[in-house]
């Protein structure tokens, strides 16, 4: 018991399990500096500078960004978008309440990333009941301006 | 005694089928964004938006024609009838894209966008498509210079009474003799910033690493929201996404711009620059800026969070100029905000929302004209008891020109503030009365009325119904000045008792 409680609190211990994103930020003071493990989604798109690459990532409550080390090979094949899911990936990393090499932002410095899942493209299908009201709201928009300029006449 | 007529309802329903005919071009304008990035659901939505708003205008101005000049009678509830029903038309094309829980978070939506506000309902904001995230932001444009002011200087060629109209829409300043005039001018000098602005940012997006048809497509979007002091952004991180110090100095000088009085624009672009020190609304700007910032610096210092000085700039000063010019854009995390900033802070934040920047602007609040002259007005009258009786005393201010203080000034001034302050704590009340603590509620009530668009995180898909309306009717009243609202209601009344 004493041993696990030790551990708890313990600087430096590595999270094996992934943590939301909310939870992260709610106790930042806690997670500060500590190794943690994330499973997101990326979305938007890969930005690169010149020690790295950013990240941003979403887990399906909120987005944070993660910074890529150059040594760290991964460019993502899919970032979630409106027609696209994302990778899904496993992050491990160290989190920074106010990272002092990002002049304070609240960051994750990525040390592993593995692919659970690659993103993919799909198809959305039209709603064929939104077109044809679409169309009929159209052709009686034609059908008044004749009638106005029938009128008019 | 106040009384209405068929007559009035005539003519208010047909100008509001005029405006709404225009609306509609707006409404259309996204459909290029779905061609180019090729969504074609999103394409349908606004099609279906565009042509009932073309239906709806046509058959108003069909049926309820009028060439009658408009009074203000009819002016004033005529403003406000076209901003709520822009808003239920906007709401449409949004609803649509299934990224609102419901058909109020997507009026919500709109009525933020169109206030400038900047409050989000929007559900999976990373995964919303280019067209839809476009019209989000193009409300903004539109509604920081004004839906009348859009109407009246591409597509209205004129109408008697016009005037009235656009002091509704909380306008009053005349750039040039004639409203139309005026009203270019002021797209003139926003398309003008729109191109400049956006190049910059473009620029910028991608030196830190965009593609360059991201970074484009973000510049015009994020200069959209900042210069019309709006604060929607693409991504749900805000300026956070872009983990780019350049952007964020970027947006600060765009936000300032946005805050300024477009007459003043017309005098510096005129050649006039030295107006920048001299006149009230700049001057008293930068002075409760720096109060509100020594505040806020000496709340964040309790907590000592950050690491070092440019930390503290870079998060609160940003927080501070966002909050003061009625933006919104922020580069933390609302919960941050709960969790970190003390109470002082708070305060500082909250007073620098409240304030507003200047008149004829695209930003919110109080205004900084009006607290001058407040300031200005109890100097007044502490000069006058302390001179000797024979001695006469009169006040002035500068506005473009020396302004003799007098008591319409004055009391116009009072007037509105008091209004702004009673509306701040209704809000407030009304979440405190759903269970919110006071201090977020407030916060949260000042951000919706000074349209603002910071969130303490009060503002959620999962709040109440009655508090997302009466953020609505917050964001809209606070939009148009509060006395369009109140001539809306009196109209109603006087129509109700004739009946």
């Amino acid at each position: 018991m004493f041993t696990i409680i030790l551990l708890w609190q313990a600087p430096g211990i590595v999270y094996s399990q992934s943590i939301p994103i909310r939870e992260l930020i709610k106790r930042a003071d806690y997670f500060d500096r500590q190794n943690i493990t994330l499973q997101v989604e990326v979305i938007g798109e890969r930005m690169c500078r010149q020690e790295g690459c950013w990240l941003n990532v979403n887990d399906g409550d909120l987005s944070i960004g993660v910074w890529v080390p150059k040594e760290i090979n991964y460019i993502p094949k899919y970032t979630g978008g409106y027609k696209t899911k994302g990778d899904i990936i496993e992050i491990k990393g160290i989190f920074y309440r106010s990272c002092s090499q990002h002049l304070g932002e609240l960051d994750i410095h990525a040390q592993q990333i593995t692919i659970i899942q690659q993103g993919r493209e799909f198809f959305l299908p039209l709603n064929v009941s939104k077109i044809k009201l679409t169309i009929i709201i159209w052709v009686g928009l034609c059908l008044i301006l004749i009638w106005k300029k029938l009128k008019k006449n | 005694m106040i009384k209405t007529s068929i007559r009035d309802i005539k003519v208010i329903g047909y100008y509001l089928g005029k405006i709404i005919l225009d609306f509609g071009f707006i409404v259309f304008l996204p459909v290029i964004i779905g061609i180019i990035f090729k969504e074609k659901e999103p394409i349908w939505d606004f099609l279906l938006a565009s042509g009932l708003c073309f239906v709806l205008g046509a058959l108003l101005t069909i049926f309820l024609k009028s060439e009658r000049e408009i009074n203000w009678r009819q002016g004033l509830p005529l403003v406000c009838l076209v901003w709520l029903v822009a808003m239920f038309l906007s709401a449409l094309p949004l609803y649509l894209s299934k990224h609102y829980a419901s058909y109020l978070d997507a009026c919500f939506e709109a009525m933020s966008g169109l206030a400038t506000t900047g409050l989000t309902l929007t559900l999976d904001l990373d995964h919303l498509s280019f067209t839809h995230n476009f019209f989000r932001h193009l409300l903004m444009f539109v509604g920081g210079q004004g839906i009348i002011v859009v109407a009246l200087s591409f597509l209205m060629r004129g109408a008697p009474g016009i005037f009235k109209m656009y002091v509704g829409e909380a306008r009053e300043e005349k750039i040039f003799p004639n409203v139309i005039s005026t009203a270019r001018f002021i797209w003139l000098v926003s398309l003008v910033y729109l191109i400049l602005g956006s190049t910059a940012l473009a620029i910028i997006g991608v030196c830190e690493g965009m593609k360059l048809s991201n970074a484009l497509f973000n510049s015009i979007c994020i200069f959209m929201a900042g210069f019309d002091t709006g604060g929607f952004t693409p991504y749900s991180q805000n300026i956070g996404y872009y983990h780019s110090i350049f952007y964020e100095l970027a947006t600060l000088n765009i936000m300032f711009l946005g805050t300024l009085n477009f007459k003043l624009h017309y005098a510096v672009l005129s050649g006039n620059r030295k107006e920048i020190f001299k006149n009230i609304e700049t001057v008293t700007f930068f002075i409760t800026l720096m109060f509100t910032f020594f505040i806020v610096m000496l709340g964040l210092r309790q907590n000592k969070i950050y690491s070092s000085a440019i930390v503290y700039l870079r998060t609160g000063f940003y927080q501070l100029v966002s909050a003061h010019t009625g933006t919104g854009f922020s580069n933390i995390y609302s919960l941050q905000l709960i969790k970190e900033w003390p109470v002082m802070a708070w305060l500082g934040l909250i007073i620098a929302m409240g304030l507003g920047g200047a008149v004829c602007s695209t930003t919110g609040g109080i205004k900084t004209l009006r607290i001058g002259i407040i300031f200005k007005s109890i100097c007044q009258d502490i000069r006058k008891i302390l001179i000797p009786e024979s001695a006469v005393s009169v006040g002035k201010f500068h506005h473009l020109q020396e302004i003799i203080l007098d008591s319409k000034h004055v009391y116009s001034a009072f007037m509105i503030t008091l209004f702004y302050i009673l509306i701040y704590f209704f809000g407030a009340l009304v979440a405190v009365g759903l269970g919110y603590p006071f201090l977020e509620s407030l916060f949260e009530s000042v951000s919706a009325t000074a349209n603002v668009g910071l969130s303490c995180g009060i503002t959620q898909v999962g709040m109440p119904a009655i508090l997302k309306v009466t953020y609505i009717l917050q964001m809209w009243a606070g939009r148009l000045e509060f006395i369009a609202v109140f001539a809306l209601i009196g109209f109603f009344i006087a129509l109700l008792k004739e009946k």
